[in-house]
């Protein structure tokens, strides 16, 4: 066991787990808005995919768990790789352009460090109801909770809806360097798939990027609305 | 034409550096970037002054003992072109050009724009090497080795260790050297055998050695005088994985 500590815990080992990751926690932010875009479908499918969600019971922590286990080793990669990086160059230039590593790449620590904020403040928001607490609490009056009109009630608050468009730019941009990279870390690349594997990328990206905030935006807007609610 | 130069200035590894302003009147736009210094090192030594000390060799750019981080870029403002090549008539009169040395904890500073790159030469040390003495040069196409194979060998081999890469990453990696010099090797039938041991050494010793990660950024790419592709960093991953979990 001690060669694979070492050899995870070296610059590649670390770039390895942190695209490893990187691509699971991918997966699950497809997943996600997979499931989210439901609301587009009514509130009886959207409030029977919660109400199927919570009723995986152990499994759902198991998830849950596993999920913060990956997000743990992402940052935790992200910090020993980015304070290793500082170190490498005690003495920084006076005057330094970079020729062709675009922003995202360049920013990858900043973005991440963003996108952890917004995950605690979506958990707080939509998970533990702390957040719009009202609404929660509103949602959750009747017999089965009402998810789908404390998700457009919440958008349908200017503030929140912008936090949250905000944050999926912000994810956009980590994804935009994230998704072709996690192939180069992981060894997974022939030149000859070089383009393809950037073009992809952003598509991928773009894809996520717009399902995601489409729903807040159309929240904001009144185009999804509540049944019997006008706003 | 008439230029001011913005070097930097430091006597030793010990003691702190820092930018000095430096006249550079009268300079023909044919020199390279090297003469230019000398022109300007003449006046100082006649004026009583420290010359400006900097790494040069061959000046035909093949040896890669010239260096220089050039307004923000390691070997300055032409792509595929090293420090040596880079003539004057690339900027203007009037210009201020900042010199700094290849930055890195990696590359001490020696003097001014002096670094010591003996790192390289330790992870070449560790690895960058067929470990199987074969006697005296072999006759020509006595191994037969595919064209293919040949090429990315030699676009690998191409790389003339001169730290470019490191300079201009923003972790201060040193991937695209190691993984240019473990891939010249496992392309061809003589180093193939020995491919995921190397990267293996290699990658240790270039870790010892305190150079950042790769981020995948491909700005060593670009600054690279001999153009290197970051597809051999992505080749040195996979060598790196496969020995890591498929190795014995
Ligand atoms: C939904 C959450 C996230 C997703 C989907 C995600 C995805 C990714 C992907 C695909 C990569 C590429 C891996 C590679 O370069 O090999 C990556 C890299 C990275 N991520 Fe994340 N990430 C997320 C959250 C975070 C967080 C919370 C941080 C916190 C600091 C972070 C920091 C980084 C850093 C520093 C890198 C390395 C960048 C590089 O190699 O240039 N990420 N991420
Ligand atoms: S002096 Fe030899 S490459 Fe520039």
């Amino acid at each position: 066991m001690n060669w694979l500590v070492r050899g995870l815990n070296s610059s590649i080992g670390t770039k390895y787990l942190m695209a490893v990751t990187g691509l699971l926690l991918l997966l699950f932010v497809i997943t996600h808005m997979v499931g989210n875009l439901q609301i587009y479908l009514g509130p009886e499918v959207f409030n029977g995919y919660a109400e199927m969600m919570q009723g995986l019971g152990t499994l759902l922590w198991a998830m849950r768990l596993g999920l913060l286990l990956i997000l743990l080793v992402h940052v935790r990669c992200a910090v020993k790789l980015t304070a290793e990086a500082k170190e490498a160059r005690p003495v920084p230039y006076a005057m330094k352009r970079s020729v062709a590593a675009s922003y995202a790449s360049r920013t990858m620590f900043m973005t991440g460090m963003i996108v952890l904020a917004f995950i605690v403040f979506h958990i707080l928001h939509f998970t533990t109801g702390t957040f719009h607490a009202d609404l929660y609490a509103e949602a959750h009056e009747g017999s089965h909770p009402d998810m789908y009109s404390m998700f457009v009630k919440s958008f349908h608050h200017a503030p929140t809806a912008i936090a949250y468009m905000t944050a999926m730019v912000l994810v956009g941009i980590h994804l935009s360097h994230g998704v072709s990279s996690l192939f180069q870390s992981m060894g997974f690349v022939r030149p000859k798939y070089r383009e393809m594997i950037r073009v992809t990328g952003l598509g991928i990206t773009g894809a996520i990027v717009a399902g995601n905030i489409s729903m807040p935006l159309m929240c904001i807007m009144n185009i999804v609305e509540v049944p019997g609610v006008s706003s | 034409m008439n230029l001011v130069l913005k070097v930097w200035r430091q006597r030793n590894a010990e003691e702190p550096g820092q930018l000095e302003t430096i006249e550079a009147p009268s300079i023909n736009p044919d020199m390279s970037f090297l003469e230019m210094l000398d022109v300007v090192n003449e006046r100082l030594v006649a004026e009583n002054k420290e010359p400006i000390a900097y790494d040069h060799d061959c000046r035909e750019g093949i040896c890669g003992a010239c260096s220089l981080v050039i307004n923000g870029v390691a070997h300055g403002p032409d792509r595929g072109t090293t420090t040596c090549q880079l003539h004057m008539r690339r900027f203007h009169s009037g210009d201020e050009i900042v010199i700094e040395p290849f930055r890195a904890r990696a590359f001490p500073v020696i003097r001014d724009l002096v670094v010591d790159r003996s790192s390289l030469d330790r992870i070449i040390q560790s690895g960058g090497y067929v470990s199987v003495s074969t006697g005296g040069t072999p006759d020509a196409n006595e191994i037969p080795i595919p064209k293919r194979a040949a090429d990315v060998a030699m676009d690998a081999a191409a790389c003339i260790g001169c730290g470019a890469c490191v300079a201009a990453c923003k972790n201060a990696s040193a991937m695209l050297f190691v993984s240019a010099k473990a891939a010249h090797l496992a392309h061809i039938p003589q180093g193939a055998p020995e491919r995921l041991e190397r990267a293996r050494s290699m990658v240790a010793r270039m870790d010892e050695e305190t150079f950042g990660a790769c981020t995948n950024t491909s700005d060593c790419e670009a600054v690279c005088p001999k153009e290197i592709s970051i597809e051999f960093i992505g080749e040195l991953n996979r060598d790196f994985r496969q020995a890591l979990l498929a190795g014995r």
